[in-house]
């Protein structure tokens, strides 16, 4: 919560009481009890949990899903690739709650989603119905060194297993410098369709995996809010926000036009001047 | 208000608790800010001269929101990280709202603190001022404007100056930074600016650069020629620096030279294509002339200075007519051995330059900035490179282009073609000739002989001045302006929209004792309290860049115009409003001689306002509801002060220079008023409603006639100069006790003194310090580690700042590179005030320093 | 002055009966329920002791199976 930022000063002895508080709600399973909860201790929880752990589909930003989660394993229980896990004693992730590390195992986006209905609290939200809206955390590419698409070796295997196919990875394709006469297909990864379900990084064939997949505040950044994304903008708006240009007429020899908001000067047909008949015989067929 | 905060409080309680719940609550959001309601508008970028033409988006008047604009072509919706930003540029939190002016007990006193005033007392203040300083001469007064100026701010000015106060003391900072590049232009063309424009980018196949650093400085344009780079076949880049900088990143060809010596490479070029017969025998046939200039002419120091006492030619620049076997002959002493040695640049890498240039199938294209405009020999050295073109005939067609960049906004729209220096009136006409000035008083309504010539003579009688002496000369440029004020012979300075105390060179010993000379009394305008207004008497508050109607022109000759989005804040007014409004605390009686009074009684007793704007041209068009074709509305502070649509009546002036019939020179002309508010920048020359992208070629140029192939029609014979000239050494080169070059520039995050963009956080904190760039061999030597606190001394004065050899810049062995944004460590204390003795540019590339441990 | 936004699982078999209870507490207001018995409610407090002894309260209720606190502010003067 923003607000969250606003509290008094924590101090250390209240937060480890709503630590313990968490434990023991997880002990139970049911019934909280509210008993010694510190006052504006929420500010230090998003980074309870460690970078790589991801939570289900369809769970709610950390704060508000530790909140409602009432650690009863049903999620995991009902799993059917068992990729779910639950924090154990002595693991970084708090206790009792879901999670799963990408490149063990990712997770294999069931279109059913059978981890969400059973759900009691909404920790994990029930209005996620199609898996391919769920967002458990964002794939990056973490190292370009390593990445042999980078190098330009034909890989592609992020590209290929990715489940929201030709959205969440695409290739860019650059010219090779280097060999003058090859593409590099570079995988990127794109927000607005990666659900972070970690297949990528599971596939990655390096030992250590050059994509990654970790939850979003970790890997994203931010606009200033007042900058747009002029091209975006005009797009959805169908047409130019301001004024219209008038139309633009130029001095120009024959032959030559020019593209205003385009490709600028376009020699349409720069032997324009040789193109009476006898240079149109005397051209042959060509090759 | 206790109220609203709790409720705010409490509907994020209740938010954020639903969503946990996965409950909808009717009318229950976390707030959220969404896009209705702004209003979006074009604007020219604030920054240089590239010209990005941004989208502002304004809601309950302030711009909140800003994006590049997808239709320009020049950016086409990019911005670089200063453009990113814009909208903070007018935010800071230390904005001037109202006039300052220095007093003790109530009273005007140098010394005094700073009071807050009325705009009336400021200009009441300030017009007793300036009427006694006239009575000096026509150079006792001075105003010091700015390539950033909208092209009216400029041209008001310059009304004021030259038809009011009758003085020829107004400059620009473009003086600074354009003045050699004009020269060259003038010298070679006889024409002013670029022939060629932006698209050259797309259609070179080999690019040069000349002492700009482009990645950094043009960043939008470097993108477009990197792009080239890496899709043509066989395009290449070739950079030539006196240090490594960023634009090294995509060079084929790195070339870094001993400073000064670039003459001797583009001779050495010159002498290549010579030799191997390269040249376009018949493009010089019919389009070239062959000159030689002056040689020995100093370094635009003080006359007292022993190199200029022993320079034989000090200043001089008239161009006497040669033979191409005289030419020739004066490029042969640059062979490829002895440049090479001289530059300390491999021969291989200067071949390859010269082959480029020499190879008749590449399309070459030349940029540069201030690596060669700020340079003593600067006219000299642009008049060199497109010696090299004109050889080649590769010159005015798509991808063959010599391209001067600019540095400013407009510092081509304004200070360049509304003709903002000492010796200029717009569209290329000068005070030196009598003719010139007699069609500039006709078109500006005034009595001939009210603008004073260079010379102080018109039909070769003396003009007379206001003391009832003969005028004299009364030519004054920006550097002698600052020497003039220190002398106590100039006692008024106006400074507007630049930061002349922190740009101008030597600080110690020239402009700092000038501005607080008891004798003057120094006015600054700006938006923020800058090193010049702590420096000036009267500080006077500014509405800056869309807070006013506008109009910049950018390098490739395109003209942009922006509406007032916004309102200023407090009591800060346009430049244009602070010059109109002087105006009318100063009469003719005040500044003009009796003998021109009784000549024209008319004007007796007129105020200068009534003679300059309400002159029945200016204030033709009566003030008007702005409103775009969607009808929204725009306020504009001008028109609603002075009752007339002052931008639009101004503009129309000008443009009678321009685009009128019988003007006397052709080549500048503008669409009309209306016409740059419907579209996103028009290059000029317009002629019937077209634009010109490539000069001086038929077909492509409506002043070039059917058949005539190419013609320079800014000279008489329609033929350019080839212009000779040799190396020269520099002013200052280092010795044993100031052993390394200094070299001043910019950085990518900031922009010029850095007024505006030290007052975004996100780019204080990107670069917020001026550091000292030196080779690690040079710091080891000095037993300097990376960020060791350093103190970098000239002759002049020093500087402390720390030590960087790992950064962006990479200087060779024996120069440090220092920026000049920087406020707090003003590097133009160490830099010595040397000029281009012809253009009057400050070169502050080259002068001798040491580096000590602070 | 504390603010705090509370997520309440209510047995869904004694809705109305819950909603009377959590009503009776000082502080307490009832911004929406489910149909699966979550009950969103705001409790409002100025003193951090009798918010403890408030939010102890609700949690024993009959009916209540649970209360998670979601959201919490804390400042000085509002």
């Amino acid at each position: 919560m923003s607000e969250a930022t606003e509290n008094k000063p924590t101090n250390a002895a209240r937060t480890m009481s709503r630590r313990q508080f968490l434990a023991d709600t997880a002990r139970t399973a049911c019934g909280v009890g509210l008993l010694g909860l510190g006052i504006g201790v929420y500010s230090d929880r998003a980074g309870a949990l460690p970078a790589n752990a991801l939570r289900p589909p369809g769970a709610k930003p950390e704060e508000d899903f530790l909140a409602a989660c009432t650690r009863c394993g049903l999620c995991v229980r009902d799993c059917p690739y068992d990729m779910l896990h639950l924090g154990k004693m002595g693991d970084d992730v708090p206790l009792g709650t879901p999670y799963f590390f990408a490149r063990e195992a990712g997770c294999e986006m069931c279109e059913d989603i059978p981890c969400v209905p059973v759900c009691p609290t909404g920790a994990l939200d029930h209005d996620l119905t199609n898996i391919n809206d769920s967002r458990m955390g964002l794939a990056v590419v973490s190292d370009e060194e390593t990445c042999i698409a980078f190098l330009g070796l034909r890989c592609e295997v992020c590209f290929n297993i990715c489940p929201i196919r030709g959205e969440a990875i695409t290739l860019d394709k650059k010219h090779n410098e280097r060999t003058g006469k090859h593409s590099l297909f570079i995988p990127t990864v794109h927000s607005e369709a990666c659900t972070g379900c970690g297949k990528c990084e599971e596939a990655c064939i390096l030992d250590e995996a050059a994509i990654r997949v970790l939850p979003n505040h970790l890997v994203q950044g931010k606009l200033q809010a007042h900058y747009r994304k002029g091209w975006e903008e005009k797009a959805k708006a169908g047409e130019a926000l301001v004024t219209p240009d008038t139309e633009h007429r130029y001095n120009l020899p024959e032959g030559m036009r020019y593209e205003h908001a385009g490709e600028g000067l376009i020699m349409d047909d720069a032997d324009a001047s040789k193109s009476d008949a006898i240079n149109i015989l005397n051209r042959g067929f060509g090759d | 208000m206790k109220q609203t905060r709790r409720e705010f409080i409490k509907n994020n309680a209740i938010a954020a608790t639903a969503a946990a719940a996965g409950i909808t609550i009717p009318g229950v959001t976390i707030a959220a800010e969404g896009d209705d309601g702004i209003r979006w508008d074009k604007a020219a970028c604030r920054y240089c001269g590239t010209g990005c033409s941004v989208l502002m988006g304004v809601k309950d008047g302030k711009v909140v929101a800003s994006q590049g604009d997808p239709d320009a072509p020049v950016n086409r919706g990019l911005n670089c990280i200063k453009g990113y930003f814009l909208p903070k540029i007018l935010y800071g939190k230390d904005r001037l709202t109202q006039p300052l002016l220095r007093k003790t007990n109530g009273k005007y006193d140098k010394n005094g603190q700073f009071e807050a005033v009325s705009w009336d007392e400021a200009f009441k203040t300030m017009a007793e001022k300036w009427i006694e300083a006239r009575k000096k001469g026509p150079k006792g007064i001075g105003m010091f404007g700015s390539g950033q100026w909208t092209v009216w701010e400029g041209y008001a000015a310059q009304k004021l100056l030259k038809a009011g106060f009758r003085s020829n003391s107004l400059e620009p900072n473009a003086r600074h930074c354009m003045a050699s590049a004009v020269g060259a232009f003038m010298r070679g063309f006889g024409i002013d600016e670029p022939m060629g424009c932006y698209d050259d980018l797309e259609h070179a196949d080999a690019f040069v650069l000349w002492g700009a650093n482009m990645a950094e400085m043009h960043p939008i344009l470097w993108s477009r020629l990197t792009d080239t780079r890496l899709t043509k076949k066989g395009c290449e880049v070739h950079v030539m620096s006196t240090y490594t900088h960023r634009s090294f990143e995509l060079s084929d060809n790195d070339i870094i030279f001993e400073p000064q010596t670039d003459l001797a490479i583009a001779n050495y070029i010159a002498n290549y294509i010579i030799q191997n017969k390269a040249y376009n025998q018949d493009f010089l046939d019919k389009n070239v002339n062959f000159t030689k200039t002056p040689t020995d002419i100093g370094y635009g120091l003080r006359p007292t200075d022993p190199r200029e006492k022993a320079a034989k030619n000090a200043g001089k620049g008239k161009l006497s007519k040669i033979s191409f076997e005289e030419y020739a002959k004066s490029v042969e002493p640059y062979t490829l051995e002895y440049t090479a040695k001289l530059s300390k640049v491999p021969a291989k890498n200067l071949e390859r330059l010269a082959k480029v240039y020499a190879d008749p199938n590449k399309k070459v294209s030349s940029y540069w900035t201030m690596g060669m405009n700020q340079h003593t020999r600067g006219v000299w050295v642009n008049g060199l490179v497109y010696n090299i073109h004109l050889l080649m005939g590769k010159i005015s067609e798509p991808g063959n282009s010599p391209f001067s960049l600019t540095g400013q906004p407009s510092a081509c729209g304004t200070a360049r073609e509304v003709g903002t220096f000492t010796h200029r009136l717009p569209a290329d006409l000068v005070v030196k000739k009598d003719a010139h000035c007699k069609f500039a008083e006709k078109t500006w309504k005034i009595p001939a002989g009210t603008i004073p010539r260079a010379n102080g003579k018109t039909d070769d009688k003396d003009q007379t001045d206001i003391s009832g002496k003969p005028m004299g000369k009364t030519l004054i440029h920006a550097v002698a302006m600052h020497r003039a004020l220190n002398d106590g012979k100039m006692n008024t300075f106006w400074v507007m929209c630049n930061n002349n105390l922190q740009a101008a060179a030597n600080f110690n010993d020239e402009s700092y004792p000038g501005w607080r000379n008891p004798d003057n009394f120094i006015t600054v305008s700006d938006p923020y309290p800058t090193v010049s207004a702590m420096g000036a008497d009267l500080v006077l508050p500014t509405a800056m860049w869309i807070e006013k109607e506008g109009a910049y022109g950018n390098a490739e000759r395109r003209t942009q115009f922006w509406r007032e989005q916004v309102a200023a804040p407090g009591d800060a007014k346009s430049d244009l409003w602070q010059v109109m409004e002087f105006s009318k605390y100063v009469k003719t009686d005040d500044v003009w001689d009796a003998a021109l009074l009784d000549a024209n009684p008319d004007f007796k007793g007129k105020t200068l306002y009534e003679v300059l704007y309400a002159n029945g041209q200016v204030d033709k068009f009566p003030a008007e509801q702005v409103t775009d074709d969607r009808g929204n509305k725009y306020d504009n502070h001008e028109s609603s002060h002075f009752g007339f649509y002052a931008q639009k009546g101004l503009f129309e002036e000008y443009r009678l220079f321009n685009s009128a019939e019988g003007i006397p020179k052709k080549g500048h002309e503008m669409a009309e008023f209306g016409a740059y508010h419907k579209a996103r920048g028009i290059r000029w020359p317009v002629v019937d409603g077209k634009e010109t992208l490539w000069r001086f070629r038929e077909g492509y140029d409506p002043h070039v006639a059917k058949g005539e192939g190419v013609k320079f029609y800014g000279k008489p014979d329609g033929k350019a100069n080839i212009i000779t000239a040799p190396y020269e050494p520099a002013a200052e080169p280092p010795d044993d006790e100031y052993p390394l070059w200094l070299c001043t520039g910019r950085v990518l995050e900031h922009w010029h003194s850095g007024s505006m963009t030290m007052r975004v956080p996100e780019l204080r904190r990107a670069v917020p310090d001026a550091l000292c760039y030196m080779h690690p061999k040079d710091a080891k030597k000095l037993r300097l580690r990376d960020g060791a606190k350093v103190k970098v001394v000239s002759r002049r004065g020093e500087i402390e700042t720390r030590v960087d050899t790992r950064g962006r810049n990479k200087p060779p062995q024996g120069l440090v590179y220092v920026p000049w944004f920087d406020a707090s460590r003003l590097i133009n204390k160490v830099t010595l005030d040397q000029t281009d003795p012809l253009s009057k540019e400050t070169d502050y590339k080259k002068c001798a320093v040491k580096v000590v441990k602070a | 002055m504390n603010i705090c936004g509370i997520l309440v699982h209510a047995k869904p078999t004694s809705f109305d009966a819950v909603r009377e209870r959590l009503l009776s507490v000082d502080g307490i207001e009832i911004h929406g329920m489910s149909d699966e018995g979550r009950v969103v409610i705001t409790l409002e407090e100025d003193d951090e002791d009798a918010m403890s002894d408030a939010l102890h309260k609700v949690q024993t209720l009959e009916g209540v199976i649970s209360a998670s606190m979601i959201y919490h502010h804390n400042e000085d003067e509002v």
